[in-house]
């Protein structure tokens, strides 16, 4: 697998919600690379007479060379049905098929058809055609077994399973009701969790957030974090926390938008994460630990997205993320030459909300979006320090010693304008989630991330509208995120596909 | 005009440098092509002016010869090597141990210059190697263009065929995210969406495409057989043949078509014979350690220990003998350099690499 290349996050702004699954390039490496697996899979599993044994049955390793046609063929549409998602056409069998030599069938031949089918764009593509019929013109209904296929793709990233197969096979997926239920099934799936997991930790991973243990060994990091020492798991242990939350709320219990959002509780299946938060580790199974800081109070005080990994907390970083990220909002690019001006003000014996004023406020060319935009939405998570610890009292270190320079009460009072005319002040992450969610537009930004994560293309606002207000719409109401995320496979949308007139 | 600050100008210039092995392949493609060895292209590019031009490319004074070209002056000369303490170079930059920079494989190298586009190039990820619609914020909205590495790639006057080997080094400041190197989707015909190019993701990854298969895919192989890759073309064809595929669905088949085609291609062509191999995995023993940020800073920004990790892995790809390197996906200047910590999925994927048997095949 180390051949194909690894998809890279992709979207209007890949570092601020880019979605891996949109990375739909067709690279010569990655073309290179999956005809690779596919050559090592068929060799791998008719390596050993047992292996073929269990691959393509007895008739595959006995010495009786008379059954070995028949042999072939039944493996070709063993293997054919499950791989291409369908019953083998008499042209996919016979092309197939075709890759076996004389006899007798050697375990080569067996290689060879694993590798053809693996290859093969039935199994690499969603292959959807649709049936022969277009009613209204422009569109046409997906088969059964297509549209079982894209409900396991949707939910899964998998093949169908045998009950969606048979679904399909009997018309019940055809059925209104008989859809709704396999829906509610794929969607009660484990598997539908693994989905989960992959699409908040893609949404929401921070582009700006070091490794907890680099700066290890430096001086004001290491007076910052006194005796708790991050190892090099810290990150990824926090990135995982996001991918639980969202698990939590969107598929274990009924948890809304707006209770996955506004979250207290730890998701921290390890020490050090747990520690960091002050509370005990989760089980995974029991209810989720309840943060002991009141300022905990939201997604954006998680520890992966207030974290830094410096000794600073890098307030203009975490309004940037949230902006983008969370609310999905464009920002125009800083002036190109920003950072020898900015330098040029730098000073370590302030706290960072002063560094930060004073970075922001030296041209007003950066002011107009730092001031207003930027710096306010940092602020107001300013209590929390480069390991994302709560803190009630800023110190800031001297890098070329490690001696105390500053301590100060932290300031995270701030007007974030979440909407250009919404003027309230927030006293801290409370207000700062209180009054995006008041905006919508978290629910909004979630919509469409999640839309093209499971559809793995951008959304057109036009043509997906119905999609996307199935979505929201429940994010909207207060209604359980299960429900808003099943109500897309529900659409009439889901199950037809668009076609050139 | 605004005024051109020192930074500005200096990421409008990052350097370009393309090292096209085969001088032949100039002069005479065909012959070039009649050549039995595998061809290299190799990129590298220097991002945020963290090297000068200067210190990349040979000295000015080597381009003796002119010649007038579609309204510029194109200049070129032999490179000219040079060797001191047991260290050889064509420039700083381009510099290596005396033993692996040889004047065999100069004879056979190119280097270009001048490829970048010097003015609105802003951040490093595409729009100083021609892509514009890559420039940060891109708030003019241009489309993407195919970068002038893939154009040469597969210009037909420089190779009949692709090369076998494209690599793209670049510093940008995440190469997982911010690779410069666009293409079109189906190169050979120009056609799809024009989207970034694989990077190498890490310099484990970029070994092994160098130099052996995947081992899976090598040691599982019961016998030898013949490659099946004209049987999968047969496959996508017949998907293509079908009518009710949108537009779009058979321009995504067909880049997919030609990439089978020039792996058909590659694969029947004789592979040389590999010595054995071993990839090591990251030993921390080689590993680079930078001690701060400031004394990077200064200028001119140091050609030193980082750049001779990028020659390294240019001179391996080149076929070059060598025991034993560390090569190190380098970011541009400042904080990246900071840490000393090295992560296979961050700006310092390292690994090491053992080549034994000595000499290396591609030579």
């Amino acid at each position: 697998m180390a051949a194909l290349p690894r998809d890279l996050r992709a979207g209007p702004e890949p570092d601020y919600g880019g979605l891996r699954r949109l990375d739909q390039s067709i690279y010569a490496e990655s073309v290179a690379g999956t005809y690779a697996v596919a050559v090592a899979l068929g060799a791998g599993l008719s390596s050993s007479a047992e292996r073929l044994r269990a691959l393509a049955g007895e008739c595959a390793v006995d010495t009786d060379t008379s059954n070995d046609s028949a042999c072939v063929d039944a493996f070709v549409e063993r293997l054919g049905t499950f791989a291409l998602r369908r019953p083998l056409t008499a042209d996919d069998h016979t092309s197939y098929r075709a890759a076996v030599q004389d006899s007798p069938v050697s375990a080569a031949d067996y290689a060879d058809i694993v590798t053809l089918l693996v290859s093969s764009p039935y199994f690499l593509y969603s292959v959807e055609l649709g049936e022969s019929q277009s009613s209204p013109p422009g569109v046409v209904a997906l088969t059964a077994l297509e549209l079982a296929a894209r409900l396991a793709l949707h939910f899964w990233h998998s093949a169908p399973d045998d009950a969606l197969i048979a679904a399909a096979d009997s018309g019940e997926l055809l059925e209104p009701e008989g859809y709704a239920r396999q829906v509610e099934r794929v969607y009660a799936d484990p598997k539908t969790e693994r989905m989960l997991e992959e699409l908040f930790v893609d949404w929401l991973e921070p582009k700006h957030l070091d490794e907890l243990d680099l700066r290890v060994g430096s001086f004001d990091y290491d007076a910052l974090r006194g005796d708790f020492t991050p190892g090099p798991e810290l990150k990824s242990r926090m990135l995982r926390e996001l991918g639980g939350m969202g698990v939590y709320y969107a598929h274990r219990t009924d948890g809304t938008f707006a209770e996955f959002f506004e979250s207290r509780r730890s998701f921290a299946e390890t020490r050090d994460l747990a520690e960091i938060y002050g509370v005990p580790v989760w089980d995974g199974e029991s209810e989720p630990p309840v943060f002991p800081d009141p300022e905990r109070t939201g997604l954006l005080t998680r520890a992966a997205l207030v974290a830094t990994g410096h000794g600073t907390s890098h307030p203009i970083f975490k309004g940037v993320y949230a902006r983008r990220t969370v609310l999905c909002e464009t920002i125009p690019p800083p002036p190109a030459d920003a950072n020898v001006v900015a330098m040029a003000v730098m000073t370590d014996n302030v706290t960072s909300r002063a560094v930060t004023e004073a970075l922001s406020g030296a041209r007003a060319d950066c002011a107009g979006c730092h001031v207003a935009l930027i710096n306010p939405v940092g602020f107001t998570l300013e209590h929390f320090d480069g390991l994302g610890r709560f803190r009630a009292i800023e110190r800031v270190y001297d890098p070329e010693s490690g001696l105390l320079l500053v301590e100060q009460p932290v300031d995270s009072k701030a007007v974030p304008r979440v909407l250009p005319d919404d003027a309230r002040e927030a006293q801290g992450a409370l207000d700062l989630h209180r009054f995006m969610l008041e905006s919508h537009k978290p629910q909004v930004c979630f919509a469409r991330r999640y839309f093209r994560y499971t559809f793995a293309r951008e959304e057109d606002d036009v043509c997906d509208g119905c999609v996307l207000n199935a979505l929201l719409r429940p994010l909207l109401a207060g209604e359980p995120l299960s429900a808003a995320l099943r109500a897309v496979a529900l659409q009439q949308a889901f199950r037809q596909r668009s076609v050139e007139l | 005009m605004s005024e051109l600050t020192r930074r500005r100008f200096l990421r409008g210039t990052g350097g370009l440098m393309l090292a096209l092995p085969f001088l032949e392949s100039l002069a005479a493609p065909a012959a070039a092509q009649q050549a039995s060895r595998p061809k290299r292209l190799v990129s590298l590019q220097s991002a945020h002016g963290g090297a000068w031009a200067a210190d990349l490319h040979p000295a000015q004074a080597t381009l003796t010869e002119s010649l007038a070209y579609a309204g510029h002056q194109v200049r070129r000369g032999q490179l000219a090597l040079s060797v001191n303490n047991g260290r050889a170079q064509l420039s700083k930059i381009l510099s290596a141990p005396s033993s692996q920079l040889t004047a065999r494989l100069v004879s056979k190298m190119n280097v270009l210059r001048g490829l970048g586009v010097p003015f609105m190039g802003f951040h490093h990820t595409g729009g100083h190697l021609g892509n514009w619609g890559t420039i940060q914020g891109n708030l003019h909205g241009m489309h993407h263009r195919p970068t002038i590495d893939t154009v040469i790639a597969h210009a037909p006057g420089f190779y009949e065929r692709p090369p076998l080997l494209h690599v793209m080094l670049c510093g940008a400041d995440e190469p997982e995210v911010a690779g410069s190197s666009w293409g079109y989707e189906n190169p050979r015909r120009k056609q799809g969406q024009v989207v970034r190019a694989a990077p190498a993701g890490s310099s484990v990854r970029l070994f092994e495409r160098v130099y052996a298969p995947p081992p899976s895919a090598v040691n599982a192989t019961p016998r030898p057989r013949r490659p099946l890759v004209d049987r999968v073309l047969q496959d996508y064809h017949r998907l293509r043949a079908d009518v009710r595929l949108s537009q779009r669905d058979r321009l995504r088949l067909d880049a997919h078509i030609s990439h089978l085609e020039e792996l058909e291609q590659k694969l029947s062509q004789p592979r040389p014979a590999c010595p054995a191999v071993e990839v090591v995995a990251d030993s921390g023993a080689a590993r680079l350690s930078v001690p701060n940020a400031d004394e990077l800073r200064p200028e001119p920004l140091f050609p030193g220990l980082h750049w001779h990790q990028y020659l390294g892995t240019v001179l391996q790809v080149m076929g070059v003998p060598a025991s034993e390197y560390v090569r190190g996906e380098l970011g541009g200047y400042g904080d990246e350099f900071v840490a000393p910590g090295v992560r296979e999925s961050g700006q310092y994927a390292e690994a090491t690499f053992r080549a034994s048997g000595g000499k290396l095949p591609f030579l």
